[in-house]
């Protein structure tokens, strides 16, 4: 039972891989032809298993009919191969090929399944599976094996020929996985059982389909190159980590077992305790190998350290050159150039080292080809050509990459709309961007739109004050950001919210966001006044949306705003307001406090009111939020309501300097069980505004929803 | 209501001390903040705010800044004898700990 285990896991991790690939690009040629040689890799697997296991229990026709299709199945995944290495890496339509390839098929279920020329059938000895060979056993298997030789030949000819390095690396990487299946089949199927005379290892020859296959696929999803040297080196960590590791638990089970009667006694706290301890220590230990190898390729975290470092609050030049500075230092591009929207909707032109034209239209179809491509913001120009989707726009993207000079395209978007465009040439070490620098790039995708969005409102900035309408364009930005809101779908919340600014420019805001089943409620004030704080509010309403899209747990985002705060807004900045989750299935809601003076939860059921905020932090004003906050959970019914009201709210005062009672906002809410949100927070907001004067000091933010 | 802010600066040999009378607000703080950072560069710094009337994000915002700034420098800041309204400010912070608040002249040390 055990050793078929292999070759099930096999069979169903192949499925899954087979499946993952075709649905992906299906109506791509060479997909297909990778989704055959998964499948019949993955049936291989499956029918070593079957014969493995039935030759166990004696069921010997069963045995014999599974090597059989085990046979036919090898012969149709190299056949596959074949296929693929002759037109890879272009999208052919060989039609003849094909129904030759189909008629070989033909012949060898014939040869196979008609006669007993290669398979005669199974014997089983002491447990074990022996397969009887035909007299045309061995040709088989060696025109078979010949197979993935012609193809490696033709893969090694077409790697040396091809100009494009991602093409080349995807071929290597077939021809590896080809020759080192072709090695595990001569090694499984042919050394073992004639150097051992024994079957014993039979069911091992299931790694050969997987080897192959694996490969395939890992050559096929492989978009953008990868330093080898790195490869290596990566290699060497997991390597390293795996023994010392494996030798830390094999010596801690051992000492337990001693100390032990039966390990059965203590076998599943000690294993769960064990493999804490080993995941600790592993952590520790990849780090501190790298160390000591002192990964030159590895700059991530310095470039994320340098371009966090850049003070926003300088002027745009300044901003500009430290970021620049940062990219050629970490990543050695050259050829830079920076464009960023302006006021009329262009990407300008703010620095280049290429002289490159002055202004992009965002309605380009090149623009709108990658910025319209899901989250994906970093382009390499080697995936235009191994992309499936970059592939089908190849020319016109191409015809981008040549303009700016460049090799890589970072788009920073606002939503769908493209907001700066950066694009960095080639390396002045001569070295092509790989996998390693798409995955630095992406790591600095969010402070990248932090720079975005300054140095877009600092453009904006710049004009106001000539125009000498800073007020009116400040306001307009903010009202857009404010008002964009979609609100919740009726039927499952029922949200209504205010915003009012005492100067027309402020940093509170309101936002929601609907995640999957769930709703992501956002009410806060920003620190600070005028167009800083209403620009440091758009910053953190935008970086929550990037947040979300690189799918940050609930807790984890807020850490990562509060970082965001402290380390790219204005010193000084700091947010104070809640985050709230609201499960309309679950009828629950979780949030974090992060400095809201007010929340009120009124439960139908219960007939009281209660002030739910507890105790908050705001962000921004420490380094590491994590340790002060946490996720508050409670559970809400039909007609339940919730109230939250931002400082400017709950301090406000009257003329004669009376503070406002949040008595009066409680009693309103407990005679309301039975009226809409926008109804309660007309209430609420009328008798606050009459209390005032109708003269507002503060930023308010008032929000109510009740579940539908 | 008044929505002036006077502010008083004096030396006091170890530390200067920043007298805040009035409302500390987005209309009130740029004075406030040019005094409190220029402050900060030199020595410790003890702001009263034991007249205050409002104390708004704005205004904690400069004060977080320049406790920040100062642990830089190696200074300190002091709040002393917050008034209700600054002293529940700040509490909304979270963070009270983190202001040193003190009641005479005599602990700013």
């Amino acid at each position: 039972m055990s050793e078929s285990l292999i070759p099930y896991s096999a069979f169903i991790t192949l499925q899954i891989l087979g499946w993952f690939i075709f649905l992906k690009s299906p109506k791509l040629i060479n997909t297909r032809i990778i989704f055959i040689t998964i499948m019949s890799s993955s049936l291989i697997t499956l029918f070593i298993g079957i014969s493995w296991d039935s030759a166990k229990m004696n069921a010997l026709e069963i045995t014999n009919a599974s090597l059989r299709l085990t046979s036919l199945m090898m012969v149709i995944a190299n056949l596959s191969i074949l296929r693929l290495m002759v037109s890879f890496p272009e999208e052919k339509d060989l039609k003849l090929l094909d129904l030759l390839l189909l008629g070989a098929v033909g012949i060898v279920v014939y040869i196979l399944f008609m006669t007993d020329s290669v398979i005669v059938g199974a014997e089983q000895r002491e447990g074990i599976i022996y397969r009887l060979e035909g007299q045309y056993y061995r040709l088989y298997t060696s025109v078979a094996t010949g197979l993935l030789v012609v193809s490696s030949l033709i893969g090694i000819v077409k790697a040396v020929r091809t100009k494009h390095k991602i093409f080349k690396l995807q071929t290597t990487l077939i021809v590896i996985g080809t020759a080192l299946s072709l090695l595990l089949a001569v090694f499984i199927a042919m050394v073992i059982p004639i150097l051992l005379k024994t079957f014993r290892y039979y069911y091992l020859s299931s790694l050969l389909g997987f080897v192959l296959a694996g490969s395939l696929a890992y050559a096929i999803t492989r978009t953008k190159l990868f330093n080898i040297t790195s490869a290596i080196y990566n290699t060497i960590v997991v390597v390293v980590s795996i023994i010392v590791l494996g030798a830390i638990g094999g010596i801690t089970l051992k000492v337990i077992s001693n100390y032990s009667t039966s390990l059965a006694n203590v076998f599943p706290l000690s294993i769960f305790l064990l493999l804490s301890i080993l995941i600790l220590i592993g952590n520790y230990l990849n780090k501190f190998i790298r160390k000591i190898l002192k990964f030159k390729s590895n700059y991530i975290e310095t470039l994320l350290n340098d371009i966090n470092s850049i003070d926003l609050t300088k002027p745009q030049e300044e901003i500009v050159d430290k970021l620049v500075k940062s990219l050629r230092e970490n990543i050695s591009s050259t050829k830079i150039n920076l464009f960023v929207e302006n006021e009329v909707g262009l990407l300008e032109n703010i620095y280049t080292e290429t002289n490159t034209e002055e202004s992009l239209d965002k309605n380009l179809k090149v623009i709108e080809i990658l910025s319209s491509y899901g989250n994906k913001t970093v382009f390499l120009s080697s995936e235009i050509i191994s992309d499936p989707i970059l592939k089908t726009n190849a020319d016109v993207i191409q015809d981008m990459f040549k303009k700016l000079s460049s090799e890589v395209i970072i788009l920073v978007k606002d939503g769908t709309q493209t907001i700066m465009l950066l694009s960095l040439g080639e390396k002045e070490n001569g070295r092509t961007y790989d996998n390693y620098d798409y995955k630095a790039l992406q790591t600095i995708y969010p402070t990248l739109f932090t720079i975005a969005y300054i140095l877009k409102n600092l453009k904006k900035q710049k004009i106001t004050i000539t125009v000498n309408r800073e007020i009116e364009m400040s306001r307009t930005i903010t009202e857009t950001i404010l008002h964009n809101i979609k609100k919740p779908n009726p039927a499952e919340l029922d949200f209504e919210y205010i915003t009012r600014t005492s100067s027309g420019l402020g940093g509170d805001f309101v936002d929601v966001i609907k995640i999957k089943n769930r709703y992501l409620i956002v009410i806060g004030d920003i620190s600070g006044k005028g167009l800083t704080a209403s620009m440091s509010m758009v910053v953190l309403k935008s970086s929550i949306y990037t947040l979300i899209r690189n799918k940050l747990n609930f807790k984890g985002m807020v850490e990562e705003l509060n970082k965001i705060i402290k380390e790219n807004l204005p010193k000084g900045t700091f947010f104070s307001g809640v985050f709230i989750l609201v499960d309309t299935q679950q009828k629950e809601m979780f949030f974090i406090n992060a400095g809201i003076p007010a929340m009120w939860h009124y439960s139908s059921k219960l007939k009281s009111i209660s002030q739910i905020q507890g105790e908050g932090k705001v962000l921004g004003f420490v380094k590491d939020i994590s340790k002060y906050i946490q996720i508050n959970k409670v559970s809400l019914n039909k007609n339940d309501i919730v109230v939250i009201a931002t400082d400017g709210y709950t301090g406000a005062k009257s003329l004669e300097g009376t503070t406002f009672p949040l008595s009066i906002t409680e009693n309103i809410i407990k005679l309301s069980e039975n009226k809409n949100s926008r109804e309660i927070l007309d209430k609420l907001f009328d008798t606050w505004y009459n209390f005032v004067n109708r003269k507002i000091e503060d930023d308010i933010s008032l929000v109510v929803f009740k579940l539908s | 209501m008044e929505k002036k802010l006077f502010i008083n600066v004096s030396d006091e040999g170890k530390f200067i001390l920043i007298k805040a009378k009035g409302s500390i607000n987005s209309y009130t703080y740029d004075d406030f903040q040019k005094q409190l950072y220029d402050a900060i560069e030199k020595k410790s710094v003890c702001i009263d705010l034991s007249e205050v009337d409002i104390l708004s994000s704005a205004g904690l915002g400069t004060i977080m800044y320049a406790i920040e700034k100062g642990e830089e420098k190696g200074f300190k800041v002091f709040i002393l004898s917050p008034s209700s309204v600054a002293l529940e400010a700040i509490n909304s912070t979270g963070f009270k700990d983190m202001f040193n608040i003190v009641f005479s002249l005599s602990d700013v040390k």
